[in-house]
């Protein structure tokens, strides 16, 4: 049997740059014919999508804020102030 | 019972999702997949989300116009939006939770100021966040903290210690195998699309956070933000190679992170 050209070992390295689209045209077609016959990487690619997925803003935004990094109320009203002067000039 | 083992109709389904993308993170919506298959798998074949990287959208617009307009709740809403994600990112080129504060509120400030001559010719977003790191970058360097990428020379990042995405005893070490999967992630630990849970938010970003500097801000900026890769190598004044290192080994964290949470029971709501 031919040794096939990219092993799960190479996928794992390269499914980011598969995800950015800058894997040339002949390492894309090897990663995505390795997806078609091999269970295991497909569900890794799967996963590191979802993990992309699930760290974007609009889904975590509430989280981030609850982190205990939201603004101080100090911080919020001299902002606030801030910009009620730069509205306030004729 | 979840069948273990994806059909090619499915795969297929997934790549042709990223054969049309072109450079730079967008995806295309898929539709769920209609066959008998396709509720084994619904995870595979769900509707996956269009991420865009232009940002310039009539939301971003709106905002834009609110704050010249002097809309107070536009512009609270922001404060209360980006300032976790900002005092984040000001932690790494600072010194103390204090400095990251006045970072950020330096950074505000610079957005007020700038707001009326702001020419949109990058995202709003990444200008706001231009101004954060030449700020935290300044204020770093006045209290001689090292930055993220002080302890990084451009070829320690692309040649240098080899960090396996993944644990590499999961792979077959030796024989006609070698290099395939000794114990493969399971479709079992695949998250339900849109049905994390509430913990995993968290979980991930917890995750995010525990990487290393240079890494957390890149994943932090390209992921959670969704700034491109050109955006963030200019602003971070880093090679595009350097950050696709970086992404790459951050990624395959918090990918392991997700792992682990769906081995542990999480995700099913």
């Amino acid at each position: 049997m031919r040794k096939p050209d990219m092993r799960c070992t190479d996928l794992v390295e390269e499914v980011s740059d598969w995800l950015e689209g800058g894997l040339s045209d002949d390492r894309r077609q090897l990663l995505e014919e390795h997806v078609s016959f091999c269970p295991g990487c497909c569900v890794y690619l799967e996963q590191t999508r979802a993990a992309v997925h699930a760290i974007s803003f609009d889904i975590v935004a509430d989280d981030l804020a609850a982190g205990g990094d939201a603004p101080s109320p100090a911080m919020r009203s001299a902002l606030l102030e801030a910009f009620r002067a730069s509205h306030s000039i004729d | 019972m979840r069948p273990e083992f994806v059909t090619t109709q499915i795969v297929s389904l997934i790549l042709l999702t990223n054969a049309r993308s072109d450079s730079g993170s967008s995806w295309a919506h898929v539709s769920p997949a209609t066959n008998e298959h396709a509720a084994g798998h619904r995870v595979l074949g769900a509707t996956l989300p269009t991420l865009t990287t232009d940002l310039r959208t009539p939301d971003e617009q709106q905002v834009i116009a609110a704050l010249r307009a002097g809309d107070e709740l536009a512009f609270a809403t922001l404060v209360d939006q980006y300032t976790p994600s900002m005092l984040r990112v000001a932690r790494m080129y600072v010194a103390t939770k204090e400095a990251a504060e006045d970072v950020v509120q330096e950074t505000w400030l610079g957005v007020i100021r700038g707001i009326e001559a702001f020419e949109g010719r990058s995202t709003l977003k990444t200008w706001m966040f231009r101004i954060l790191v030449n700020r935290a970058q300044t204020r770093g360097e006045r209290d001689s903290r090292t930055t993220p990428f002080s302890s990084l020379s451009t070829s320690s990042v692309d040649a240098g210690e080899h960090e396996p995405a993944v644990d590499p005893s999961r792979f077959v070490e030796n024989g006609r195998w070698t290099g395939w999967w000794s114990q493969p992630p399971s479709a079992k630990h695949l998250p339900e699309a849109h049905v994390l849970g509430a913990e995993s938010g968290t979980l991930l970003l917890a995750a995010v956070d525990a990487l290393p500097d240079s890494q957390k801000i890149v994943i932090t900026l390209r992921d959670i933000h969704g700034l491109t890769s050109e955006e963030v190598c200019d602003l971070l004044r880093i090679s595009e190679v350097n950050q696709r290192v970086l992404l790459h080994r951050a990624r395959a964290k918090v990918r392991g992170a997700l792992e682990d949470y769906m081995n542990d029971g999480g995700g099913n709501a």
